[in-house]
This record gives structure tokens, C-alpha cells and sequence, in this order.
């Protein structure tokens, strides 16, 4: 099976951007502020990282060890966005880029989809399921802390929306219309205004100052001994 | 937070089992951490959710056995020592060694077996009579 670069771009900056914002989801492990919230990131948190090992599979089929595309795989060679970087405090930072996040993750495997069926069809299905889930969770979630709190989540929304942009990386100008109409939309649902500025895609070839951080957070265990096998 | 309880069918079977509780601002967030929280690797086909509050306690008083009474008191060991040693005797017919169920009676011809069944029939002929 080949891919085009545009394809192949598209789908590793989505891989990457789910294994970075899985590990930020994870940080909250133990640290919500109920048990059940703990689980639902917890299981979130997987959802996304075990998205990310499947579409590596799909653009890396010559490279079987996944664990290495993750823990040995330079920085410099990571296509995630400044969004996902960011560290996820405080939890309601989290809790806006997590809604963010997967409105328009659905939309992200529908492009990805589109542009090659035979690769992505199957995976966007399988994802979409999840999708829905987490989509259900993040407006349940935001929208009852949105009515008590509504300052603090918007200011984090606005905070956070410059950095929406990258999320529509390779996308036609349809699929950005759509997909930012069902943001605006469903942040709307939440209690939460969207930003009067049209969020710009970047080309996601520089790094923030935050993915150091969390890459030496992924990577530091393997690090101790590149050699060993898990 | 309200707390719910989550109960769990599984698939194909109708009765529903207790399979914890949760606590969630309302209904709609009690559903989505019902299935994150007791059915991720679906452990049920179908779910219930009820609100705590919602349910009904007997006074446990109300359902104390009346002092002394025995008749109609069934805890189910005799029928399942019976089916048992049915099945046993019916291995015996065939030639079929049986293999001794944990934790329930010693297999045929075992030293242990005691010596006269529980259940006044003939054995044999029930076994064969099932065949």
C-alpha cells in the first residue's frame, strides 16, 4: 500500500497529536476531583494513545516495534501541534482542550477517510465509535461545569484558540468549514462562546517550548536502557 | 453528587446483576461513567442506572424466616447432590470415567461416596432410563 505525502502527513500529525494529548490526559490519573472522572480520562486517555499506535501501524507497516517510534524517535521528526504540547493544568484547561479536541478529531478521520478508504476507512469507524463517546463526555462534562463556572472555561477557550488552527492541517477548505461550524456549534451547547477569529492551520513543522517537557515524560524510562525489551 | 447503581445483563442472558455504583451530577453523566467505569471490556450487553434514592429497602425485618418453621425451606444442596450422582451413575453405563467437579461429590466407586443415596431410586435405572 502507498500512501501520498499528503495523506502520510495528515494521518502522522493525527497519530502524533493522539499520543501526546493521551499522555497529557494521563497526568490527571489519581488527580481528579472524583473517582469516576479518574477513570473516564484513564480510559480516554488510552482510547487516543491506542489510535495513535493504529495509524502508526498504517504509515509505518516497516517498522514493527511501535514502542520505538514513540520512546526513539528524535523530536525533530514529531508532527503534533502546540494545542496537545501544552500542559493539561488547570483541569479545566483539560477538561476545554479535551472538548476542543475531539469535536474535531471526528472530522479529522473523516478527511483522512476520504483521501484513502482502503487505509483509514475501517480505523476511522473503529475511532469514530470512541469518538463519540469521548464527545458525549466532553459536552456532558464542560457544559455542567460551564453553567457555575463560565469565566473560568471561557478563559481558558480563549486562551487555547489560537492553537486550534493546526488541528485542520491538510484539510480542503470544506472540510475546515465544516469542521469549524460543528465546533462553534457544539462549544456553543457547552455554555461556551467560540473566539470571533477564524483559527489558521499551521504546518506544524516546529515544535512549542511544551513538548520538551512532555516528550522527556515519554521517553525518559526507555531512555534508561535503549537496548532492554519489554 | 447523586450516588446510582449500575447493573449489567449479559449478552443473551435476561436477568440483570449488581455490578456497583457511581456517583454523577445527573443521569446523563451516570450513563457515560456507568460504561467507563463497569463495561470498557464489555462485561454486559445491557445496562441499568438507577438512582440510589430511587430504590426501595424491605424492612429486613420484614423478611425474617418465622421462628422454628422448616417446611419449605430450600437452601438447593439435595437437588444438586442428586443431579450429581444422576450424572455420575449415567458415566458408570456408558463406560465414561467422570472427572471429580471441584469442590462437589467424590466420583463413582470412590471410597468416600457414601452408601446410600439420598434419593430412594434406583440409580441405575434412571441413568439408563435417561439415555
Amino acid at each position: 500500500m502507498t500512501l501520498g505525502d499528503d495523506v502520510l502527513a495528515m494521518a502522522l500529525a493525527l497519530a502524533d497529536d493522539e499520543l501526546v494529548i493521551g499522555h497529557r490526559h494521563s497526568e490527571w490519573l489519581g488527580l481528579s476531583p472524583f473517582l469516576e472522572e479518574d477513570l473516564a480520562t484513564a480510559s480516554i486517555a488510552q482510547d487516543e494513545m491506542g489510535h495513535a499506535r493504529a495509524i502508526y501501524a498504517v504509515v509505518w507497516p516497516d517498522r514493527p516495534d511501535r514502542d520505538a517510534l514513540v520512546t526513539l524517535r528524535p523530536p525533530a521528526e514529531w508532527r503534533c501541534c502546540a494545542l496537545v504540547e501544552g500542559d493539561a493544568q488547570p483541569w479545566e484547561r483539560h477538561l476545554v482542550r479535551h472538548l476542543v479536541y475531539d469535536i474535531v478529531e471526528g472530522h479529522r478521520w473523516s478527511a483522512l477517510a476520504a483521501r484513502d478508504h482502503v487505509a483509514f476507512g475501517a480505523l476511522a469507524a473503529r475511532a469514530g465509535h470512541e469518538e463519540g463517546w469521548h464527545r458525549r463526555h466532553a459536552i456532558g462534562l464542560t457544559g455542567r461545569l460551564a453553567v457555575v463556572h463560565a469565566s473560568r472555561m471561557q478563559a481558558q477557550l480563549d486562551d487555547l484558540w489560537p492553537m486550534v488552527g493546526d488541528l485542520l492541517t491538510g484539510m480542503t477548505e470544506s472540510e475546515r468549514d465544516r469542521a469549524l461550524d460543528d465546533l462553534v456549534t457544539t462549544l456553543d451547547e457547552a455554555g461556551l462562546v467560540a473566539p470571533a477569529t477564524t483559527p489558521v492551520p499551521g504546518d506544524r513543522t516546529t515544535r512549542s517550548a511544551a513538548f520538551a517537557d512532555v516528550y522527556q515524560s515519554f521517553t525518559e524510562v526507555a531512555a534508561l536502557d535503549p537496548s532492554a525489551t519489554w | 453528587m447523586p450516588t446510582y447503581e449500575v447493573f449489567l445483563s449479559e449478552d443473551g442472558r435476561e436477568s440483570f446483576r449488581h455490578a456497583g455504583a457511581l456517583d454523577a451530577p445527573d443521569e446523563e453523566m451516570a450513563v457515560l461513567y456507568a460504561r467507563e467505569t463497569y463495561v470498557r471490556r464489555g462485561e454486559g450487553s445491557r445496562a441499568w442506572v438507577v438512582a440510589r434514592a430511587h430504590i426501595v429497602e424491605v424492612d429486613p425485618s420484614d423478611l425474617a424466616v418465622t421462628a422454628g418453621r422448616t417446611q419449605g425451606r430450600n437452601d438447593g444442596k439435595k437437588i444438586a447432590e442428586r443431579r450429581q450422582d444422576r450424572r455420575a451413575a449415567a458415566a458408570v453405563v456408558v463406560g465414561r470415567e467422570v472427572a471429580p467437579i471441584p469442590g462437589g461429590n467424590p466420583p463413582p466407586n470412590d471410597a468416600g461416596r457414601r452408601s446410600a443415596p439420598i434419593y430412594g431410586g434406583n440409580l441405575s435405572r434412571d441413568a439408563s432410563a435417561q439415555q
